[in-house]
Order: C-alpha cells, then sequence, then structure tokens
C-alpha cells in the first residue's frame, strides 16, 4: 500500500535533519567529555573513585558517626565540634601514623562501639540478612512477574482470539495492527530519504 | 483568638467525624441530604483548620510567646519569612499544616467530583474523613500546638511567655527549605484523594477504570509535588548539610524516596488498565501502598524509632500512628481480597517482547528499589530486636544494593516507550535500537579510552546516552512527518508533536530529565577531597586546582555570629575566583552551623567547607571537594518538572501547524494543515509514556 505521507514534498531532507538525533546526545556527549578537569588533567587511575580517596578518608567513610543522632559517615559528619566524629577522625589518624592497617583500626572502633559504628552491616551471622533480602525481594517478584506473563500467555494460546481485557478489545487489537502498519511506514520513509 | 483555634480544632474534629457517620448513614439509607450534610461537614472543617492555622501563623509573625510552640521554635530577630516556615518546622506545627493541606485537598476533591461521580462520593468523603479524623486527633489530644505557657502568681497560674523564644533550628533557615517541607506535604498528603477513590471503587464494587480517569491527574501532580519535594530536600542538603553530598540515605530522605517509588511504578502501571484493562488489583495495590508509605515515613519522622538529623523530637505519638497504619492496612487489604472477583480480567499477552511486558518489569524493579529502602532503613531496629545488637546501615549499603537496580531502571526507560503494545516485531526492534546501541556503545569506547574504567560509572553513562537517543528519535521521528507534510520547521513540528500529545512526550521529557539526574549522580562517582589544617597563607592541592587560605574575618548579626574564611581559588598560577566558606554561631539556638562555599559551574562544583578551628584556635580546618556533575541533578529536576507539566496540560489532537510556502520568500501563508492526512500520528495518539 503506497504511504499517504509519499504525496507531501520532502523538504526536509537535508543531512543535518537526518543526524538531527545523534547531534543532541552528540552534544551531551561532548560536555561529558570535557566536564572536569580532574578528568581531563589527571592520569586515568586518578579516576578511579577509590585510588582519590587517601588511606583516611577510605576508613571514615567505613565509620558511623556515634553522636546518636546524625547517623552520618565519620568521612561525611559535619557537625561542628562533634565529640565523637573529631575522636574517631583523631583515632583513625593516629592509627595510621603509627602504621596500623586498615582492617585493625576498623576493628579497633568495632571492638570499642561494637558493629554499629560499621557503615554497612559486616558479612557475618544475622547481618547476612540485610544484604540477601534485597535480592530475595527482587528474585521472588521477578518470579511472581514470571508467573503472570506465564498465565497470561497461556491464556492466549488457550483462546487466540478473545481478549475479554476492560478496554475495548476489538479498537486495541486494529490499534495494534495500524500502530505497527504506520511505525513501518514511518521508517521506510525515513529510509527512502 | 488561641481559645478560638482551639475550639476550631475540637469542632473540626466533631464534624469530621460527623462526616464519617453522615456518609454511612447516607448511603445506607440512599438518602442524597444526609450525603450533601456530610460534605459540606469536609467543607466546614477545611474553614476551621484554615482558621487555626492562620491563628498560630498570626501568633508566630507577632511574637507571641505565650504559646509555647512559638517560643520553642521561633525568635523576635528571624527574618518574617522564616517566622513562616516555623508553621510546619516542629512536631505540633507541622501536624496541623498536615490537617489544613488535606483539609483542603479533601475540599477540592469532593466540590470537584460531588456531581460526577455521585455514587461513588459518599465513599471518598467518608475515607478522607477518616484520615482527617486521625490527623485532628493528634491535633488536639497529642500535639496540639496552642499550649499556653503559665506561671504561678499568687495562687493563679497567669498566661506569660518568655521575652524571647528559642529560634529556629539554624538548618533550617535556607531559602529551599521554605519550599521543601510544603512540597513533600503536597505530595504525601495528596495521595490520600486517589486512595480515597481506590477505596470508594472497592466498596461500590466497581470494577472499571472510573477512579483511575478521576485521578490520574491528580496523582501526577501529587508525584510532581513529591518530587519537586524530593529535589529540593537534596539540594538544601547539600548546601545547607555542609557534608558536600546531596542523598545520604538518612531514614527520612528514604521516607520521602519510597512513595515515590511506588507512586511512580503506579503511574505506570495504570496505563495497563487505562489501555487493556489489565493490573486492577495490581493498581489497588500499588496506590494502597503508596498512601500507607506517606502515613509510614510520617511516623519515622516524628515517632524516634530511627535516629536522623532531619527528625522531631521523639514523642509519643508513634503509637497512634502505628495504631492508624495497622487497621487502616487491615480494613484496606479485607477489603481488597473481598472485591478480588470484581477486579479480575481475563487479560492475555500477545507476546512477552510487548510494552506489557516492560511496564511488569519496570514495577517490579520500582517495587525492588522501593523494598531494598524499606528494608535498609529498618534493618538497624530489627536487627536490635532479633539479636539485641544494632547494625547500622550506612549510605554504602543503600549504593551497592541499589546501583544495579537503578541501572536496570534506566535501561528500561529507552526500551519501554519503543515497545509496542501487544507485540513488538524483530524488525521493530532493530529499527528502533540499532543506532541508540551503536552511539552509547561508541561513546563507552570513548570513555574507556579516557580513563573511565570503574564498570558501574562506565555502564551507567553508556546508558544514559542510548536512553537519550532513543527519546530524540522518538522526538525527530514524529515532527519530521508533521515538518514534511506542512513545511514548517523541525523545531516546530517537535512543539507541534508534543501539543497533540503531551502525556506521551512529556512523559518522554521526564525521562530525559531522569536521565540527567542519572550522569549528575554518575558524577559522584569522581569526587575527590581533601582536608587540611592551614593558616593564613597555606595553600591546599586538589587536582587541577590550589586553595590559598587569605584572610579569616568576623561578622554579627541579631541573629548570628560568623567567622568567614577568604579562600582564594588558583587554577595553575591564574586566580579564577575567591570563595568565602562561614562558620556561624546562631545565638537564640545557641548553636553552631558551617556554610559552604560552592563555586557551581556546568561540569563541576568546587565545595569549600571551614571545618572549625585546631584545639589552639591558630589553625582553620579546611574541607575542599571537586564533585564532578552535580549540577546536571538540578537540571535533570527541573526537566523532570517541565516535562510533568506538559503532561499535565491537555492534549491538542486536531493542533495544525501552519504550512509555510518554500517558494513564497518572507511571507508565511497560514493554509490549514489536515490532521486527518496523518494516520501515524493518530496512532500515536495511543500511545503515551507515563511518568
Amino acid at each position: 500500500m503506497k504511504s499517504r505521507y509519499k504525496e507531501i514534498p520532502q523538504r526536509l531532507s537535508a543531512p543535518v535533519f537526518r543526524l538531527l538525533p545523534a547531534v543532541m546526545p552528540a552534544m551531551m556527549m561532548l560536555a561529558l567529555l570535557t566536564v572536569p578537569p580532574a578528568w581531563s588533567q589527571q592520569s586515568p587511575a586518578a579516576l578511579e573513585s577509590d585510588a582519590a580517596r587517601t588511606d583516611y578518608g577510605r576508613i571514615a567513610s567505613r565509620l558511623v558517626c556515634q553522636c546518636g543522632t546524625c547517623g552520618y559517615l565519620v568521612d561525611s559528619c559535619n557537625h561542628l565540634d562533634c565529640s565523637s566524629a573529631t575522636y574517631i577522625r583523631k583515632a583513625i589518624r593516629a592509627g595510621l601514623a603509627e602504621g596500623q592497617s586498615e582492617e585493625v583500626i576498623v576493628a579497633s572502633f568495632v571492638e570499642q562501639y561494637g558493629p554499629k559504628v560499621l557503615s554497612e552491616p559486616p558479612l557475618e551471622g544475622f547481618s547476612w540478612m540485610a544484604w540477601i533480602m534485597p535480592f530475595l525481594g527482587l528474585a521472588f517478584g521477578g518470579a511472581c512477574v514470571g508467573i503472570v506473563l506465564f498465565q497470561w500467555n497461556a491464556r492466549r494460546r488457550k483462546d487466540p482470539g478473545g481478549d475479554a481485557s476492560g478496554a475495548s478489545p476489538a479498537g486495541e487489537s486494529g490499534e495494534a495492527a495500524l500502530a505497527e502498519k504506520y511505525r513501518a511506514e514511518i521508517d521506510q520513509e525515513l529510509e527512502d530519504l | 483568638m488561641i481559645t478560638l483555634a482551639s475550639f476550631s480544632l475540637q469542632l473540626a474534629l466533631v464534624l469530621a467525624v460527623y462526616s464519617i457517620v453522615a456518609s454511612v448513614v447516607g448511603i445506607q439509607r440512599d438518602k442524597d441530604r444526609i450525603q450533601y450534610s456530610a460534605y459540606r461537614a469536609i467543607y466546614a472543617v477545611a474553614a476551621l483548620v484554615t482558621l487555626a492555622s492562620s491563628v498560630l501563623l498570626y501568633g508566630l509573625l507577632t511574637d507571641d510567646f505565650s504559646l509555647s510552640y512559638v517560643a520553642s521554635h521561633s525568635n523576635r530577630t528571624l527574618p518574617w519569612y522564616y517566622k513562616m516556615t516555623v508553621l510546619w518546622s516542629g512536631q505540633e506545627g507541622s501536624l496541623l499544616f498536615w490537617s489544613w493541606i488535606l483539609s483542603v485537598y479533601a475540599m477540592i476533591a469532593i466540590m470537584l467530583n460531588r456531581e460526577k461521580h455521585r455514587p461513588m462520593m459518599p465513599y471518598v468523603a467518608a475515607t478522607l474523613a477518616v484520615v482527617q479524623g486521625f490527623f485532628l486527633i493528634l491535633n488536639v489530644f497529642v500535639a496540639n500546638p496552642f499550649q499556653l505557657l503559665g506561671m504561678e502568681q499568687g495562687g493563679i497560674t497567669v498566661i506569660q511567655g518568655p521575652l524571647d523564644g528559642n529560634g529556629l533550628n539554624p538548618l533550617l533557615q535556607y531559602p529551599a527549605m521554605a519550599i521543601h517541607p510544603p512540597m513533600l506535604y503536597l505530595g504525601y498528603i495528596g495521595f490520600t484523594v486517589p486512595f480515597a477513590f481506590a477505596m470508594a471503587t472497592l466498596f461500590t464494587k466497581q470494577a472499571g477504570e472510573r477512579w483511575i480517569e478521576t485521578t490520574r491527574r491528580w496523582t501526577m501532580v501529587t508525584w510532581l509535588f513529591l518530587s519537586i519535594g524530593v529535589m529540593l530536600g537534596a539540594r538544601w542538603a547539600y548546601a545547607v548539610l555542609g557534608w558536600g553530598g546531596y542523598w545520604g540515605w538518612d531514614p527520612v530522605e528514604n521516607a520521602s524516596l519510597m512513595p515515590w517509588l511506588t507512586g511512580t511504578a503506579f503511574l505506570h502501571s495504570v496505563m495497563m488498565q487505562e489501555k487493556r484493562g489489565m493490573m486492577k488489583v495490581w493498581n489497588m495495590v500499588l496506590i494502597f501502598s503508596t498512601f500507607y508509605l506517606c502515613i509510614f515515613g510520617t511516623f519515622l519522622t516524628r515517632s524516634g524509632v530511627v535516629s536522623s538529623v532531619h527528625a522531631f523530637a521523639q514523642s509519643a505519638i508513634g503509637p497512634f500512628f502505628v495504631a492508624f497504619l495497622g487497621a487502616g492496612i487491615l480494613v484496606s487489604g479485607w477489603l481488597l481480597l473481598e472485591r478480588l472477583d470484581y477486579l479480575k480480567s481475563s487479560q492475555q499477552l500477545d507476546s512477552l517482547v510487548s510494552r506489557e511486558s516492560s511496564f511488569l518489569f519496570n514495577n517490579l524493579l520500582l517495587l525492588a528499589a522501593c523494598f531494598s529502602v524499606l528494608w535498609g532503613t529498618l534493618f538497624p531496629v530489627i536487627s536490635e530486636a532479633v539479636q539485641g545488637v544494632k547494625i547500622s546501615v550506612g549510605a554504602p549499603f543503600f549504593n551497592k544494593v541499589n546501583i544495579p537496580i537503578g541501572l536496570l531502571l534506566l535501561l528500561l526507560t529507552g526500551v519501554g516507550p519503543l515497545f509496542a503494545w501487544r507485540k513488538t516485531s524483530l524488525g521493530s526492534l532493530k529499527k528502533n535500537f540499532q543506532l541508540p546501541g551503536i552511539i552509547s556503545l561508541a561513546v563507552g569506547a570513548v570513555l574507556f579510552v579516557l580513563g573511565v574504567r570503574s564498570f558501574y560509572p562506565q555502564v551507567s553513562f553508556i546508558l544514559c546516552v542510548f536512553v537519550s537517543v532513543t527519546i530524540f528519535m522518538e522526538f525527530y521521528r514524529g515532527s519530521r512527518v508533521i515538518a514534511q507534510k506542512s513545511g514548517v520547521s523541525q523545531l516546530e513540528a517537535a512543539v507541534v508533536l508534543t501539543r497533540r500529545n503531551t502525556r506521551r512526550y512529556g512523559g518522554y521529557i521526564v525521562h530525559f530529565g531522569m536521565v540527567l539526574i542519572f550522569v549528575g549522580v554518575t558524577g559522584s562517582a569522581f569526587d575527590a577531597d581533601r582536608e587540611q589544617e592551614m593558616v593564613v597563607g597555606d595553600r591546599l592541592n586538589l587536582g587541577p586546582y590550589a586553595f590559598e587560605l587569605q584572610e579569616i574575618s568576623d561578622s554579627d548579626n541579631p541573629n548570628y555570629a560568623s567567622q568567614i574564611a577568604v579562600v582564594a581559588l588558583y587554577q595553575g598560577d591564574r586566580m579564577i575566583d575567591t570563595l568565602n566558606p562561614e562558620r556561624r554561631f546562631y545565638k537564640s539556638s545557641r548553636q553552631a552551623t558551617t556554610e559552604a562555599a560552592i563555586r557551581s559551574r556546568f561540569n563541576e562544583d568546587i565545595y569549600v567547607v571551614f571545618s572549625g578551628m585546631t584545639d589552639d584556635q591558630q589553625r582553620a580546618v579546611i574541607k575542599v571537594q571537586s564533585n564532578p556533575l552535580v549540577n546536571w541533578i538540578w537540571m535533570g529536576g527541573l526537566v523532570l518538572i517541565g516535562g510533568t507539566l506538559i503532561c499535565l496540560a491537555p492534549s491538542d489532537p486536531g493542533l495544525r501547524p501552519s504550512r509555510r510556502s518554500s517558494s513564497a520568500g518572507n511571507t508565511h501563508t497560514h493554509e490549514p494543515f489536515t490532521p486527518g492526512a496523518q494516520p501515524g500520528m493518530q496512532d500515536e495518539e495511543k500511545d503515551e509514556v507515563p511518568v
């Protein structure tokens, strides 16, 4: 069937319009690539966040301020004269100055405050549940979606012609066919340009 | 006047109860007059709560410190605009503010729909009145904002307040904070209306899409408010809290994110019901979840269950919320199970590769994200209850769990809208995804060469480009057809295209806003910081920058005293800016804060904090940060708002661009263009992208 669009003079066939879908994302990419001086003026290794952090910063981000109200990472707590964060920071620096390893320093805080000082649940005992449950939830939800899709698909196989869905089944079916047809027409014209 | 305000709250509570009773009796006896009296009672509640709120606001503006609330949260030197914000800064005031917004929402919802949906409205009114009644109980009995201060004089109690109040929490004295809570409240509370319509649908055993059609726009406005509230909260955290980040996965932040996630899922899945009559039960579950998560968020903020920098003081309000949540979930859950037969529909799926499937997976991921946030937020409480030891769950946990889910969502944002309803052919898939795939992988390769080799940032940037290209292709294809047929420019054609189907193309713009937000968030993987004790003249280096402490000066005003560090920023040998981070000491509240100095650019923020002085008061502790791409988050937020506003605007399917004659030189002829000649566009009208 001949497309009705072909009756319209094609005035905008200049290459620039063909490239339009790529132009805007290209601008975005350009912005991404010209972003921070840190990207362009540092070595690639410095781009890795871990490498950009000092030992102190890495340890401080593994610990939570114990003031009891803020719940911030020691690294982030910015409460002026916060006794807890200030003490922990000094202790980290002292430990590093003495040549202690990251694990030894962190363990000393766990011994002092208990596991609540850690910024994420440790991989042991009941704390495993913290890590497992979100993905278990996702898997469970995925299984439910799979079952639902299977049931819907099974209904179609059982009754290929019917659709008792609420929204004008015949019309929807016709719309879907039309949608596919018109999309194909548009695509064909794009190729013809 | 204060007595009048107290009385008006009590009367409002009585009228809310009356409204519930009158609605039920009106339904049972099928008497319009009784039902209408229930509606009028809701209008009266709105008037009475407005009166009470106005009195409290007047007390705040006139420094009436005989009111305990005013004395606790305000002071004389506070600027008038911050005095107004005190209305929602404390427990009692914010609960009154909540009641007021709900009462106005309820009034508008009833006024707009009482004639259109007559059978449903008594149930809607009863549900709204139950929620209103709960908050009025809190206002009257648990957190009354009209408590007076008094003292014993000669055996009698004389009403008398202090000469000045304690002042507003300094962290709240920031312009965005003046708008952030009202926006969040407008979002939280707004979900009560679609919830009420959903309940009414179940009560009246209406299986159709009426409640969704009625509340779709309302839900979108509410979602918009919530989105603005969340964005403003992030902006406030970034500019005021001074730790250099915008999202700390604090329990209260999480409380605002959870209903946003389920609300987003709802806005997507209602499309399935509108288009195909599918997911009727699921939509009920989603709107119920969203409403209860809003209430749960309020509970988290106010009960002291979790510690948070945002939380209100611990109070006895928690059990009331638990009881309300428990009863509400039981009733709505029971009702849903009871009405399952009415909601069933025999859906069919023509293909796994279809818009229907993408919506299911979109819902799955949004709900998975919501669950992981909820689980992480509650895990400290759960772990303490189970093993007697509290385990902290901080930002590293949430980042590790949510980043993969977020990236999958981003992928679906690009892929989903390009699937057709029912079935998508292989050829169509190839045509739609070939160009975006090639371009995004090319960008990924370039970024890899430039040194971006961490897995998540790399994947995130690739997906951002992929989604952007798919969105621009959709605009390009549609607008090109219009441009060809009418002779208008491609840009004008894109505007026409958008106006013809605001919901679809506004949705794309919202998706693009989310892409920008993802770009900004990904930038945080490249944050760098350094802290140093400095005397005047010292230099600190961070990447290509050097920071020189030039001066430390003092300043004073009636509200606060401050110490300001003057820091010169150099790039190479060239001084490019001067930054002035501050430490403030607020006199009334006797609290100290830091005011970060931020040099904001399109590609990067330089963030300088004056953390304090060393113990010997000789050296200033200066922390500097480079935060790449953070501005993209705020830009993305604005694009998201713009896109949602476009979605809310009515579509004009018959809109015709004016044809321009190519031979007419500068003369534009405005021949009408026949929309009927655009079968493709007519089809586009049927297809929408939800926000």
